[in-house]
């Protein structure tokens, strides 16, 4: 019941979030120009200039403009993205489940690599497991992303020809991957299960492998080192020790008593790192050609492309608001003794 | 303390059981030896092999030039990374060897060798100089090709013969790959045919002239070519063997001796040469990847595939392949002038009776039996559909001006909603009235065609008519004529030769218009949002899908009209990182890429040949994108971004648009900022256009002349003082991010900066993000600044009336106006013979970059193109948006 009362007072905060960054967003893009000169080249005339003001609206006032997206939005229409050339419903609809998709894998990575080594680490201080994942993930935070990537592509794909270039799916064999394959998610791993297709799953699999490996790094690396130094803090607390007297197995304490409490601020950064990974890898998306929001956001934020801005900032808002909802709620079920309220 | 011993003493109990039970650590220690195997294995795979091979660092000749029996010195210098002993091994290319590091050689006979130089370490490492192989001309001496003396009417009366034999070997290559063939051409002459004007006194014949044999074979009565691979001879008449070719079968330098017996005028005599042809051996026959299917990979993507409204050239890629106009370009050809009828039987003409004499009125039969992809067949119904669909959509972001300026003149700006028209309040159209109409696009009441009258109220009437969306329509409506079922007509509102080159463009693609009715039909002023995803078309591709931001996968229509095409899929991949283009590209598993000039180096050597023996690249030819200066004549000081420190005409003065003109480096910005990807521009019209003046003077950076037209350029602020006495400051701007423009600027900088003594000449470069300068050049507040121009269609009507003309785009913007060049442009517009219309193009372009230089022309873009060398069937055409895919193969 106080779950509930909860979520729901927290989901109702997102409207004045969302009205407050529309507002902030929309001001912003239009600061930076006039949203017309996206249309309108150096050599259209007079005539032709004056009919795309017309169109688009841009020759009423900015509060006018606002209005009518606003009502756009109230109605379910976000406005035309001309950097995606689609709605922006439509664009968000094709762009986040590749974003989703993918960083859900890379962080799905980064959790099952990153926590065991941060926990063994931890219980085998200075042991030689422990000083290889100290490299291996201050490797992690040191290696740039984009350096990763071009590194992973060269190699696994150029070199040894193991893995794809890039993309969702191979475009020489789209027919029986991609085109007979019905979209119910948009995740391909989970559409081609859903289909029966298990080639198109292996090829799903096989072009998410690499992107995302190179997109967990990072994470992986923060939760690693986060783990082992809350692992290192669990293990000198008196309930440990409290525990250890109480001749419970090692396996026991570890488990029940030290992980469990270590993994409080690790699933913070969890969660950061999920939410931020949503808006869209730009770096990992453009290079491994992962259809996805990073791309598209890039190029609609240099295209002063306003509807699309404001579009994914929201979405990102909500995506930030519900993974920090997410997590303030695995704090509770984590610790006991936290409330929500 | 205490209270940390029994925790202490219950450990080592437990901790036994732990160490076998525990499976992070054999989890980890798996995962480790995971990597380091994959990395070991990266590293066997990419380390080189144990010895290493020698290095030519060096080969030369003392000569490449040289006569019979002279002595050439060979030079060469290798290294060996193992430090291992190196023999050297000449093959001078005529049958003869020598060894060591410096060699000397002379040839016995005259021909064409190749020296081949071949270092080898004595452990199987071995190099060759065939990167630069030495290339060697060797002439007969010049006594043996010495002149004839003149003869005399005592030696014969009529023709005499002298002159020893020479025979004479090229072929079409000189180096080659096993199993290529080389065609040779041979030739021999054993003495010269003087036929005199005069003979009876030869000294007064004043000339003579050469007479050819009436035939070859009573001068060289055979040839014989020994080929030296073990292949046997070739030998036969003149005739038969003039011309041969041969196969090489196996790699080597081969000395091809050719002799030829002739009848000489002293009798039988055989003369020899010599030609040395490389053959190395030919990489393994490629692995086609995906033979059926064409994959390229770019960075671009199609604003909409409909063809009313797209407008740029990844569209474009996309609806030259899935839709037809009814005239086009020559397939194959780079030429843009040539159409050739497509769905149109015939390319109407007066001579053919399909243009009216007045050029008002074209007429095209169609080609029958052409299928849409949906199967129907085409009809006149869907041509006139077709155009008057875009006219109705009319966006003004898109093609349809081109359209709109010859067929309706631009009725659907007046057309709008009553609510945009209303005068009183704030929108800001002001015509609302058919008479509004008439003022503003048509010389004079009279000119209003009939076609229009008949759908317009009496012309009394006009004043007080409102235009309205569908009397618009109507109007527009009334422009394309559906004759019979195979026939169509369209009426121009004046004539305009360059329609059938708009005609040639995707805006006058036909559509099915059952196809477009069934999926939403037409509304004026809007898009069809069906049409903008989709395609019906009659082209030899159908488009099967667009998934945004991924791919286009255009599949082969089986119906076509012709031939289907080769090509099974075309995939077009949007990838923007242009290193995974290129790895794409390089692992063939992308027939072509988008690679720009300033990645150029990263697929091809820098003597323009590929890196890579899988690659292939066209490049260097004209396309019609132009980038120039525009001088400012007119500037309006309250809009400058800056405070403006010349005076507001600063420009008008001829002197100082000349100075500014001799003071850019054309050649370095060619070289160094556009990475060679253009030509010098020699005015509006360019290279590959009708109308193109190859005889306009270029400008070129020269700081006297500058100088000279600086100290004529007098500065009205200074009595009595020129420019160049005085000096100026002024700004110049780019577009923020756009580094080519960026260079520009700071070229033209450095020039002008250097004509005067230091700090006289002060120029300042600025950038200004897209929007600011877009609005600040609109409200001419910019002293000079960069335009670019792209084709629309391939007339020279679109470079100059935009170019030249007082009321086009850009002199409206740097405020040139010449009323007779307006006049010379508007009379080329519309003179129907072609021959003249060319000619007067050609001719009014002299003045105006001679004397009036409006702007300062930079350069002519020219084409890059790289793709597999697998890929057959590629041409270049600058109004071709990348590939036509039906003329495609992959082999």
């Amino acid at each position: 019941m106080r779950l509930r009362d909860y979520i729901i007072r927290r989901l109702l905060l997102l409207i004045p979030v969302l009205f407050g960054v529309s507002v902030i967003v929309f001001a912003l893009t239009r600061a930076a120009g006039d949203p017309a000169s996206l249309y309108i080249t150096e050599r259209m005339t007079d005539v032709q200039i004056r009919a795309v003001y017309q169109r688009y609206g841009f020759d009423q006032p900015i509060w006018v403009q606002y209005v009518k997206w606003l009502g756009g939005v109230v109605t379910g229409d976000l406005g035309y993205s001309r950097s995606a050339n689609l709605p922006v419903s439509e664009a968000v609809t094709r762009f986040f489940p590749a974003t989703f998709e993918l960083t859900t894998v890379a962080i799905a990575i980064a959790v099952i690599i990153g926590i065991p080594l941060g926990v063994i680490s931890g219980t085998r201080r200075n042991k030689p497991v422990d000083h290889v994942t100290r490299v291996v993930s201050l490797a992690g935070v040191s290696v740039p992303i984009f350096w990763l990537a071009i590194m992973l592509q060269y190699l696994f794909y150029f070199q040894l020809g193991w893995a794809p270039a890039g993309g969702r799916f191979d475009t020489s064999r789209a027919d029986e991957l991609y085109f007979s394959v019905h979209q119910w998610t948009g995740f391909y791993t989970v559409d081609s299960l859903l289909a029966l297709n298990f080639a198109a799953f292996v090829d799903a699999l096989a072009h998410i492998v690499l992107p995302a490996f190179a997109l967990s790094y990072v994470s992986l690396a923060v939760i690693a080192r986060l783990m082992r130094s809350s692992m290192l803090e669990v293990l000198g607390a008196e309930y440990i020790k409290t525990a250890r007297a109480k001749g419970l197995h090692e396996k026991v304490v570890i488990r029940k008593h030290a992980v469990r409490n270590a993994l409080i601020p690790t699933t913070t950064v969890i969660g950061l790192s999920y939410g931020g990974l949503l808006g869209g890898a730009v770096l990992t998306e453009t290079i491994f050609n992962w259809p996805g929001l990073g791309q598209w956001s890039v190029s609609a934020i240099r295209g002063l492309d306003t509807a699309a801005v404001l579009g994914f900032t929201m979405l990102a808002a909500i995506i930030y608001v519900l993974v920090n909802l997410i997590v303030d709620v695995a704090y509770a079920y984590l610790d006991p003794r936290i409330r929500l309220d | 303390m205490e209270e940390t011993s029994p925790d202490q003493g219950a450990r080592p109990e437990t901790a036994p059981s732990e160490e076998k039970k525990r499976p992070w650590g054999k989890i980890a220690a798996i995962v480790i030896v995971l990597i380091v195997i994959i990395a070991a294995i990266a590293a066997w795979r990419l380390l080189p092999t144990a010895n290493r091979a020698p290095e030519i660092t060096q080969s030369t000749a003392s000569t490449e030039v040289a006569e019979v029996g002279q002595s050439i010195s060979f030079t060469a210098q290798a290294t060996d990374a193992d430090g291992d002993p190196l023999t050297y091994t000449w093959d001078f290319g005529d049958g003869q060897t020598g060894t060591g590091t410096a060699a000397s050689h002379s040839y016995g006979l005259s021909g064409r060798f190749i020296a081949l130089l071949t270092v080898a370490d004595g452990k199987g490492g071995v190099d060759t100089n065939d990167v630069s192989l030495l290339f060697l001309t060797v002439n007969l001496p010049a006594s043996g090709v010495a002149q004839p003396a003149d003869p005399t009417p005592a030696q014969c009366a009529n023709t005499c013969t002298f002159a020893p034999a020479v025979a004479v070997l090229s072929a079409d290559r000189t180096t080659t790959q096993t199993g290529s063939a080389v065609r040779f051409n041979a030739n021999a002459t054993w003495g010269y045919v003087w036929s005199w004007t005069n003979t009876s006194n030869y000294s007064e014949g004043g000339s003579f002239a050469l007479t050819i044999a009436g035939d070859a074979s009573s001068f060289v009565t055979s040839f014989a070519y020994a080929w030296a691979d073990g292949t046997a001879n070739t030998t036969g008449t003149s005739r038969a063997v003039g011309q041969t070719s041969h196969t090489f079968s196996s790699t080597g330098n081969f000395f091809v001796k050719l002799t030829a017996a002739l009848n000489s005028a002293s009798g039988p005599i055989s003369v020899s040469t010599g030609y040395t042809v490389r053959v190395i051996a030919a990489p393994p026959p490629q692995q086609v990847k995906n033979p059926s299917i064409f994959t390229r990979v770019t960075f671009g993507e199609p604003s909409y595939v409909d063809p009313a409204v797209d407008y740029e050239t990844s569209g474009g890629e996309v609806l030259q392949n899935v839709y037809e106009t009814l005239v086009w370009y020559q397939e194959g050809s780079e030429s843009v002038t040539t159409l050739v009828p497509r769905l149109a039987l015939e390319v109407p003409t007066i001579a053919n009776g399909l243009l009216s004499p007045d050029g008002l009125n074209y007429t095209f039969n169609l080609r029958p039996n052409v299928r849409f992809h949906n199967n129907a067949v085409m009809t006149a119904a869907d041509v006139e559909f077709s155009v008057e669909r875009a006219l109705a959509i009319h966006d003004p972001d898109g093609p349809s001006w081109m359209i709109e300026q010859i067929l309706t003149n631009y009725v659907s700006v007046y057309a709008v909603p009553a609510t945009s028209c209303d005068n009183t309040t704030t929108p800001t159209v002001e015509f609302c009235t058919v008479q509004d109409w008439v003022n503003g696009e048509f010389p004079s009441s009279a000119a209003v065609p009939a076609h229009f009258r008949a759908v317009l109220p009496a012309e009394a009437l006009w004043p007080v008519t409102t235009m309205t969306t569908s009397l618009g329509w109507d109007i527009t409506n009334t422009s394309v004529e559906q004759v019979d079922n195979d026939t169509v007509v369209f009426h121009l509102t004046h004539p305009y030769p360059a329609f059938l080159q708009i005609a040639a463009y995707t805006v006058m693609s036909i559509v099915s218009k059952a196809a477009v009715m069934a999926n939403g039909g037409v509304q004026w002023g809007a898009h069809n949002a069906w049409m903008d995803r989709n395609t019906a078309g009659t082209g030899p591709f159908k488009l099967k899908a667009w998934v945004p931001n991924q791919i286009i996968s255009l599949e082969r229509w089986d119906q076509y009209w012709r031939t289907p095409a080769a090509m099974k899929q075309v995939n077009i991949l949007k990838i923007n990182d242009i290193a995974t283009r290129e790895l794409m590209l390089l692992a063939g598993d992308a027939d072509t890429a988008t690679i720009n000039r300033d990645h150029q180096f990263d697929v091809m050597n820098t003597d323009g040949t590929p890196r890579y023996a899988t690659l292939a690249i066209v490049k260097d030819k004209p396309t019609f994108d132009v980038l120039f200066f525009g001088y400012n004549q007119n500037i309006r000081a309250a809009g400058t971004p800056d405070p403006l420190q010349v005076p507001t005409n600063f420009f008008a003065d001829i002197h100082i648009r000349k100075a500014f003109s001799y003071s850019f480096d054309y050649n370095q910005f060619i070289q160094n900022v556009i990475f060679g990807g253009g030509e010098q521009l020699r005015g509006p019209i360019p290279r590959g256009m009708a109308g193109f003046n190859s005889s306009l003077p270029l400008f070129s950076h020269n700081a006297a002349l500058a100088q000279t037209e600086l100290q004529a350029a007098m500065n009205p602020t200074v009595p009595g003082q020129s420019y160049w006495q005085t000096g100026f400051s002024i700004t110049l701007y780019y577009n923020a991010g756009n580094t080519v423009r960026e260079q520009g600027c700071l070229l033209l900088k450095q020039g002008l900066e250097a004509l005067a003594a230091p700090g006289t000449i002060s120029v300042s470069v600025r950038a200004l993000d897209w929007p600011v300068y877009l609005a600040t050049l609109r409200a001419k507040g910019l002293p000079i600044f960069f335009l670019g121009w792209a084709p629309d269609y391939a007339d020279p009507d679109d470079y100059a009336f935009p170019f030249l003309h007082s009321r086009g785009t850009f002199p409206i913007r740097v405020g040139y106006s010449n009323a007779t060049v307006d006049a010379w442009v508007s009379a080329a517009a519309s003179e129907l013979n072609p021959v003249v219309r060319e000619q007067m193009y050609k001719d009014l372009q002299g003045p105006v970059v001679t004397q009036h230089v409006p702007y300062l022309w930079i350069y002519q873009a020219t084409n890059f193109h790289v793709q597999r060398s697998w890929v057959q069937g590629y041409y270049f055409n600058p109004m071709l948006s990348e590939g036509y895919y039906y003329s495609y193969t992959k082999a």
